[in-house]
């Protein structure tokens, strides 16, 4: 995965030599999907508690319409497995590191520049709870102190906005989407996996323009 | 006030240990001698010394704490006799307590010290001063033999707070010889935040409330004397210790020494307000050795016992810190670290208290167990041992701690004994400086017809009841002022509740509620709710009167009191205000009582008798709300109390019918009736037949007369003693699965049907307790299945196991078995390891003995069991799917039947853990197919029949849901899954 990765930003810098660079921060929040575990002794839906997200992007601009960006989201969590009244919660953390390629509505010099990103790059899920000999609804899952890497394809969009001529005000919303974590939210045996867990995750940042 | 004269075994061993080992022990605390007779102290932390008033020499000896030793005295005008530093630390205010006849010159005064520079004032007084004390607002409280006084140390000024009745100064000279707390015959001291102040004299106890600038007295008589003549007060002046009485604010008698002698001169006491203990000498009688007791500061159960050089002498002082007790001596200032006297004196306690060893026919070794002598400080201190009993040895007599003493039984010198036999070891160090208490032995011997399985509770037990409505019951351990809570399906104990001093007798309020606890030496009855297990307020009876005995009818709460005074009466306690009162009569009768009167209500509340020792009984009607019968037909009432919801009544061996007529005198055989319970109509009694021979219970019909299937007991029941002739031993609980009887080694558990005609017990299968597969492993854990295996279900956490459980006991190849637990239908034990190859299992219980079962034991690698059983070392929890097993971790994986050890233990007894018990022949564990190291194999320390294996988890082992885990051993092997996590 990290040859998949250097190979893209070398792709990138390839095509858009000597443009404007943007370094920034931002953050926000994470709302998993809770797609469902089924096994024999049930059904349970599966996923990431909602919580803060923070990261940083460096990008650039690939002439008056497209942009590149690098970007890094820390996303503290717990894992959830949740069946009618009962729920299972376990610390957990996420990493994700992608590029995605940003097409704008408005040109560069515009002020306020609507765009859509896709990419993608690689989430890390990392258990980090304290397991017990009982946890809640084991006989479907099992939340697990491990760490797992998933590729990871990310689909979104938003509004820059410039506060000054190197300033800007960034909104926007990314769409995680992975293959299911199964090594931190085992299925338990007989029971089967989701295919994909997908993350929506709204941010708010600022970045500064560097020439 | 008074003092039981009662005589009691339990008191003995103590003062016969206290008196042998005074001459030989050490000593805690440090003397200085002042060259006269010191009558009081006050302490100067601020400048780090210690004020004596020197009452003989006519000076103030001033006391360093640095260096502990006398830096300086102030002389003064005569007879200093009592001393109190200002709450600024400026003045130190001296009475002056010079009451001479003519012709000598009286002087009697105050001097003011003005700290600062030694200088002093005197003022002179009319009357003798009996003591001072400051209070927050810089004056200070005087009080002399006529008058309370207010005096300014600055101004001079003095006010006339109240008068003082009824008290008359001693006069000088005195005869000689007389010490100070006997001349001046008073003691006044301030709480540390001076808002009260606390006076004793010979004939009042006061109380100064400086917020209200009140005076609060009460004339007092007490029998013996309120000594020693010092009183102490808690940091807040919540509580107070005044001579062997401990008091609340309110003065309500919260709990006094048993005993005490009452000598004004000697003893002392301090109140400890952060640890909640009270540091006292007072001496049981004249002469003895003396010792200062750290007992807790509410109902004054003793802790430790610590050998003094010397006699205190009056007032002691705390440091603030709690660190240090200054106190007056007999040769002038004693000072004790009182901080530790816990963790860094030289203090030898034992691991038990009691010890209990149980033979029986189906064990023909010589009864034995362990026990740990231990210095608390660490250090290496000299003790010895001796026994009280030829039969009962104990090895080694002599060593320094810590050490493991063993106990061991002559079973020839006990061949013929059945029942109980007690002995006392008494322990003895010329270094340590405690009393250590001397260790009880029980040893019973039983045959298989005896019935009952014994629980040993170690302690003075004098009372029991069962709960009417919840499965528990409740036994009274006088020695310790607790209430033991038990559960009456596993008869373990769940909590203690404290009482007052010396609890004699509980009773349960109709409503089911509340538990009440009657205390010979408290001037209350404590309450606690039943729903809780907590205390709640007490009952408070009136000055002079102690509540020995409680009971609860459907419309009054009765209690009979040890008065103070010329007769013993009957109280009537108002519940809701928790206050008793005396009745003024009896109905018709007047309201005077034996004062050994036990209180019995009937189940159903309409009665309560009254039970005299002298012969006297009376009923209180609670329809009639009066008492209606009183009658005298014996002599003498000692043993057995009980009232039923059918009017009957039962004391001593005599029952009595409605009118308490007596109606028939039950067969004892010729000993004595010990325990008695209704159970309906009818009712089981317990007596002590005469000789060295075990109890018997039988029961008891009314109608029928002679005795019904009398049964032999594993022990002779408790019988009253002097002083508490009628007692309580009998308790049939609420679930009707057991009758529980108070017995010499606490509570033996008889079935409801003790008595029943059940078959011989069957055995049908021998398996390991692990898979219920019948491989079977020496040493190993085993289950046994039949019919009638034994009459009731009963587990032990004793170690060693028992060789008799439930009444049960179990044989291999002859050997005795150790249980862990037996029911009708299955025994767990663990297999002697002793025992290979082809064996013979024999099950005795009181229905008879079991025909021969076969089965084969394997020897020393014994086929391994797969208890799936494996911790995980990291969190200490079991591995399960939800706490996998990680790469590196180590894993604990706990088995049965890995066989032989090296070094041998033996069979029922727990594995050591130094050295290890490691397995004769290793196991080998793979995980995955990949082969753990192992860092131990062998018995798992402190538990019976159990093994464990140590193992590390390779990094790289395969992952997965379900990994195989598999235990080989000598060509057995066992494989379970588990959940192996990257």
């Amino acid at each position: 995965m990290r040859f998949t990765i250097v190979s893209i930003l070398l792709m990138t810098a390839g095509v858009v030599p000597a443009q404007v660079w943007e370094l920034g921060g931002a953050a926000g929040a994470g709302f998993s999907g809770s797609p469902a575990i089924t096994g024999p002794l049930g059904q349970a839906s599966a996923g990431l508690a909602g919580g803060y997200a923070a990261g940083a992007a460096l990008g650039q601009s690939m002439g008056r319409w497209a942009g590149g960006e690098i970007r890094y989201t820390y996303r503290p969590g717990d894992l959830r497995l949740s069946a009618g009244s009962q729920e299972a919660l376990f610390k957990s953390v996420t990493h994700t590191i992608h590029y995605d390629f940003l097409l704008y509505a408005q040109p560069l010099e515009a002020r306020v520049r609507p765009f859509v990103a896709a990419g993608g790059g690689i989430r890390v899920f990392r258990g980090a709870g304290e397991e017990h000999a009982y946890q809640p609804l084991q006989d479907i899952a099992l939340l697990t102190r491990t760490q797992e890497y998933k590729p990871l394809v990310s689909f979104g969009g938003g509004v820059r906005v410039a506060l000054s001529r190197r300033v800007f005000l960034r909104l926007e919303a990314r769409d995680y989407l992975t293959r299911f974590p199964s090594k931190v939210i085992t299925p338990a045996f007989g029971a089967e996996a989701p295919g994909w867990l997908h993350e929506i995750v709204p941010l708010i940042g600022v970045s500064f323009g560097i020439e | 006030m008074r003092i039981p004269k009662e005589s009691s075994w339990w008191k003995l061993p103590p003062l016969a240990l206290l008196i042998a080992t005074a001459a030989m022990a050490g000593t805690f605390g440090r003397v200085i001698p002042l060259g006269g007779h010191a009558a009081d102290l006050a302490l100067d932390e601020a400048r780090q010394s210690v004020y004596v008033a020197n009452f003989t020499a006519n000076r103030i000896d001033v006391i360093s704490m640095a260096t502990e030793s006398v830096t300086t005295s102030i002389p003064l005008p005569p007879q200093p006799a009592s001393v109190a530093l200002s709450h600024d630390g400026r003045f130190l205010l001296v009475t002056h307590f010079g009451n001479f006849l003519p012709p000598n010159t009286p002087f009697c005064g105050l001097t003011v010290i003005e700290l600062p520079d030694r200088g002093t004032r005197t003022v002179a007084l009319a009357d003798p001063p009996l003591g001072a004390a400051f209070t927050l607002d810089g004056w200070a409280l005087v009080v002399t033999s006529r008058e309370f006084l207010r005096f300014h140390p600055v101004t001079g000024a003095v006010e006339v707070l109240d008068t003082v009745e009824n008290v008359s100064a001693n006069t000088l000279p005195a005869p000689p010889p007389n010490f100070p707390p006997q001349i001046v015959a008073a003691s006044v001291a301030a709480s540390a935040d001076g808002l009260m102040v606390y006076g004793l004299t010979d004939t009042i106890r006061f109380r100064y409330d400086h917020i209200a600038r009140r005076i609060f007295s009460l004339g007092y008589t007490a029998k013996p004397p309120l000594g020693p003549r010092v009183v102490s007060v808690d940091r807040y002046g919540t509580l107070y210790a005044a001579g062997w009485a401990l008091f609340n604010w309110k003065g309500n008698l919260l709990a006094q020494f048993p005993h005490a002698s009452g000598q004004l001169h000697v003893g002392s006491h301090a109140i400890d307000t952060d640890r909640n203990l009270l540091y006292a000498q007072v001496p049981e009688q004249e002469g003895e050795p003396p010792v200062l007791m750290v007992a807790d500061a509410d109902n004054l159960t003793i802790r430790e016992r610590l050998q003094l050089p010397e006699n205190l002498a009056g007032r002691s002082a705390l440091t603030s810190d709690g660190a240090t007790l200054y106190a007056i001596s007999d040769s002038g200032l004693m000072i004790l670290p009182v901080g530790g006297w816990a963790t860094r004196e030289r203090r030898l306690v034992t691991s038990e208290e009691q010890i209990f060893l149980q033979a029986n026919f189906c064990d023909a070794r010589a009864p034995s167990i362990e026990f740990r002598v231990e210095d608390t400080s660490g250090q290496a201190t000299d003790f010895d041992v001796t026994s009280s009993e030829p039969g009962i040895r104990v090895l080694p007599e002599f060593g320094t701690t810590p050490a493991t003493l063993r106990v061991t039984v002559d079973p020839v010198v006990y061949a013929t004994r059945r029942g109980t036999v007690e002995a006392w070891l008494t322990i003895r160090s010329a270094g340590a400086v405690n009393l250590p208490p001397p260790v009880r032995v029980l040893v019973n011997f039983r045959d298989s017809d005896q019935r009952g399985t014994v629980i040993p509770v170690p302690g003075k037990l004098v009372d029991i009841l069962a709960d009417p409505v919840r499965d528990r019951f409740y036994v009274l351990r006088q020695d310790r002022n607790m209430v033991l809570v038990f559960d009456g399906l596993t008869r373990r104990l769940l909590t203690t509740l404290r009482t007052g001093n010396t609890p004699t007798q509980m009773a349960i309020t109709p409503d089911r509620r509340h538990l009440l606890v009657a205390n010979d030496n408290s001037q209350l009855a404590n309450v606690f709710d039943l729903e809780t297990l907590e205390a709640t307020h007490p009952v408070v009876f009136p000055p002079g009167r102690y509540p020995r005995s409680i009971a609860c009818s459907a419309r009054a709460v009765l209690a009979a009191s040890r008065v103070m005074g010329p007769q013993n009466t009957i109280d009537r306690v108002d519940f809701q205000a928790r206050l008793a009162t005396e009745m003024p009569a009896l109905g018709v009768y007047q309201n005077t009582v034996n004062m050994n009167t036990v209180l019995v209500a009937s189940p159903n509340g309409a009665t309560i008798l009254a039970a005299q020792a002298d012969g006297g009984v009376l009923l209180y009607n609670a329809s009639a709300d009066t008492f209606t019968i009183a009658r005298k037909d014996f002599t003498g009432l000692a043993g057995p109390y009980a009232a039923s919801a059918s009017g009957l009544f039962l004391v001593d061996n005599v029952l009595l019918n409605p009118s308490l007529v007596p109606v028939r005198r039950l067969d004892t055989g010729g000993g004595r009736a010990a325990g008695f319970a209704f159970l309906g109509e009818n009712g089981v009694m317990t007596t002590i037949p005469a000789g060295d021979l075990p109890g018997v219970i039988q029961r008891v019909e009314p109608a029928r007369p002679g005795n019904i299937r009398p049964t032999r007991m594993a022990e002779s029941p408790l019988y009253g003693e002097a002083g508490a002739a009628l007692t309580r031993t009998l308790a049939p609980l609420a679930n009707q699965n057991a009758i529980i009887s108070l017995t010499a080694s606490g509570l033996t558990v008889l079935p409801w049907e003790y008595d029943a005609l059940t078959p011989s017990p069957r055995i049908t299968a021998v398996v390991s307790a692990a898979d219920f597969t019948p491989a079977v492993a020496s040493g190993g854990l085993i289950s046994v299945f039949g019919e009638n295996l034994g009459p009731v279900s009963q587990a032990t956490s004793e170690l060693p196991l028992p060789t008799a459980l439930a009444e049960s006991c179990l044989t291999v190849n002859g050997r005795a078995v150790p249980m862990l637990y037996v029911s009708p239908g299955q025994i767990n034990a663990q297999l002697p390891f002793e025992v290979e190859g082809p064996a013979t299992m024999i099950l005795h219980t009181p229905a008879g003995v079991s025909e021969s079962f076969a089965l084969t034991v394997a020897g020393a690698a014994g086929p391994v069991k797969n208890i799936p059983t494996i911790v995980r070392a990291a969190n200490g929890e079991l591995a399960t799917p939800a706490n996998p097993v990680h790469w590196g971790d180590t894993v604990v994986i706990y088995v049965t039947g890995l066989g032989r050890t090296t070094p041998a233990v033996e069979q029922g007894v727990p594995a050591p853990f130094d050295p290890l018990a490691v397995a004769l022949v290793q196991p080998e564990v793979t995980l995955g197919g990949v082969r753990l190291p192992l860092a131990y194999a062998g018995m798992s320390p402190g538990l019976v029949g159990v093994y464990q294996i140590n193992a590390v988890v390779p990094y790289g082992t395969p992952s997965g849901l379900g990994v195989p885990l598999t235990i080989s051993q000598g060509g057995a092997s066992t494989t379970l899954q588990v959940r192996v996590v990257e």
